[in-house]
């Protein structure tokens, strides 16, 4: 417990309930939208009823890059970045760095989708990256969950600095929380009051809250590193730094090589180059870049998912022109650093991608915590301005927005399989979760007893869970027999999570879950 | 507490806050060690700008003299701001 002067904690009450009042809302859609990106991949290769193959780099590819590099301009030339999507497909995009309409570096060329056995080209895409990379039909449902938690699917930058300031708010309301808890170590083991409803709600939120904050402290600050890097400190350290010239800030940020000798020389064989990688990091390759190809300067960087008992994902570098191993390389500058070392524990922390499936899971149930404790906390709040008529009204949307985002979020993957038979899942996919979230609005508007419309709402999620993978099926998707013979597990195992989900929230729309006696209303309410 | 301490304390928390929070990170860079990559000095003050507003924010807020607070707030955004705007537009 932590002493502070009765005027410091009235503050610091201050600070926790208006940061999660104003804004709570936000934060929750942030909150939920980010334990669920935590599977964005699963959630893409799910969508895509599983990868067609799971060693993507397994088959030689040397020869099928050649092709792709002989169809494109030489300008195209400069930089070839090659990695394999959530449906299994391996992407190849080849481009330059070049300036768009905005005036902002941006990177242009020819993407190639390429089947992972075969390497037929599926789909060929020109153009700048923000536009090839948004149109891939199999990745509309995750790349539309993952940019609603990034930037509220706002324009850039003000997506981004909404979320950052999001992640301020959210990291003051966790350190005001830490301040003013003063049984934060037996509260991790409180069990609920039952002597009243307002005791039963303040103790459910500080358990929850208990659990969540030092997880919420994490989440808060690599998140609002996350947004404001990109959205603000990028460009202002390529401003104060290197006058303005951000190719050279980003070149020195991630360590490129001097260009050097420009004589055209083939490349060396990639496929030697990517079996020595393979050995030398433990893993199979993800992805791998190629750095001014067909020159004598030419660089190789092969990248690998952590080996085992290793934190950070690592990469391996080749001079292109001969093949030969140069190391490995940090994520940024040439040589490691502590700046490279912090920067490599961003992604771990905030993604919790530290140990596989196991802790991405516990990030999803702790990031489910902290929503439980943004609503309680909101929803305490409120109970305390009940007389207050503007603080009623918000109090009626904490519910629509509560079971109403999931809905609609269920709506997006219900858009995205109805669009996919005629390959329209970009508009569909949008389409679901605005259609779903008007009716949850809708029914908010419509339903007056608070313990009807939520009953309502969990029928309606019980329903929209079964119903996905059953459409998923219903579309064309691969069934359990085939998943399984193609190593597909995760793909059943998302099917069945989100079956067992819809039965909850079905059998919690009968009642059963609130038909223990409910506590009167104590003195304090 | 008169309503003239209250706004000053939501004005040092909220705008003077992030205000100095942007130009201690933007001027990190001038001073702080570039290390064995040459990159510290580039990725350590994004790392540390949520750390740098959270100090800022919970000392404006919790302050007991905050004519002090003021002024030391102040004088990093002045200090700050004017060496990064001297990088960006004075610089030779």
């Amino acid at each position: 417990m932590i002493t502070l002067s009765q005027d410091r904690i009235k503050r610091l009450v201050a600070i926790h309930g208006w940061s999660g009042a104003v804004l709570g809302l936000l934060l929750y859609v942030v909150l939920l939208t980010g334990a669920v990106a935590v599977f964005a991949f699963e959630i893409g290769t799910w969508s895509a009823s599983g990868k067609k193959s799971q060693t993507p780099f397994a088959q030689p590819f040397d020869g099928t890059l050649r092709t792709l590099a002989a169809q494109v301009p030489a300008d195209y030339h400069e930089d070839i970045g090659v990695f394999a999507n959530s449906a299994g497909h391996i992407v190849a995009f080849l481009h330059s760095h070049q300036t768009n309409a905005a005036g902002d570096p941006d990177e242009k060329g020819v993407l190639f989708e390429l089947h992972p056995l075969t390497h037929d080209v599926l789909a060929r895409r020109q153009g700048f990256q923000s536009e090839v990379f948004g149109a891939d039909p199999w990745g509309a449902l995750d790349e539309f969950l993952v940019d609603l938690h990034v930037n509220l699917h706002l324009p850039d930058p003000w997506g981004l600095y909404a979320t950052g300031v999001l992640g301020l708010l959210m990291l003051a309301s966790a350190i005001s929380g830490i301040l003013i808890h003063r049984h934060l170590i037996t509260d991790l083991f409180l069990s609920p009051r039952r002597s009243s409803r307002l005791l039963t709600a303040r103790d459910r939120h500080n358990l929850a809250g208990s659990w969540a904050l030092p997880f919420a402290v994490v989440l808060a600050f690599t998140g609002a590193f996350l947004s404001f890097a990109l959205a603000l400190g990028l460009p202002t350290m390529g401003k104060v730094a290197f006058g303005g010239d951000q190719m050279a800030f980003f070149d020195r940020l991630v360590g490129a090589r001097e260009a050097g000798d420009p004589t055209p020389m083939p490349l060396a064989d990639l496929d030697a180059m990517l079996a020595t990688s393979a050995e030398a990091a433990g893993t199979m390759p993800t992805g791998f870049s190629v750095h001014h190809w067909g020159r004598a300067d030419a660089t190789v960087t092969i990248f690998h998912l952590p080996a085992e008992g290793d934190l950070t994902a690592a990469q391996q570098v080749f001079e292109g022109a001969t093949g030969a191993y140069l190391g490995p390389k940090p994520a940024l500058g040439t040589r490691p650093s502590i700046g490279s070392a912090a920067f490599d524990l961003i992604p771990p922390l905030h993604f919790g991608t530290f140990a596989g499936l196991l802790s991405r899971g516990v990030w999803f149930a702790l990031g489910l915590a902290a929503c439980y404790v943004t609503l309680t906390g909101l929803r305490l709040w409120l109970r305390r301005r009940a007389a207050d008529p503007p603080w009623r009204r918000l109090a009626r949307a904490v519910p629509v927005v509560g079971y109403g985002l999931p809905i609609a979020m269920a709506g997006s993957g219900i858009g995205f399989f109805l669009g996919l038979p005629a390959e329209r899942t970009l508009s569909w996919t949008p389409a679901g979760f605005l259609i779903a979230a008007a009716i949850a609005i809708a029914a908010g508007l419509a339903v007056r007893d608070g313990r009807t419309l939520a009953r309502a709402y969990r029928l309606a999620l019980g329903v929209a869970f079964v119903a996905l993978p059953l459409l998923r099926m219903a579309v064309g998707g691969t069934g359990w027999g085939q998943l399984a013979a193609d190593g597909n597990l995760p793909v059943i195992a998302f099917d069945l999570c989100l079956a067992v989900a819809g039965a909850g929230f079905a059998w919690a729309a009968t009642g059963r879950l609130g038909a223990r006696p409910v506590p009167q209303p104590g003195p304090a309410e | 507490m008169t309503n003239r301490t209250v706004v000053l304390r939501w004005v040092l928390a909220g705008p003077v806050a992030m205000a100095v929070a942007f130009v201690v990170m933007a001027a990190m860079p001038l001073w702080f060690p570039e290390g064995a990559a040459g990159i510290d000095h580039l990725i350590l003050p994004l790392i540390l700008f949520p750390a740098i507003w959270a100090a800022a924010f919970f000392y404006a807020c919790l302050a007991e003299n905050l004519g002090r607070a003021g002024v030391i707030l102040s004088g990093l955004l002045l200090v700050n701001g004017a060496a990064a705007g001297w990088a960006v537009w004075g610089g030779p």
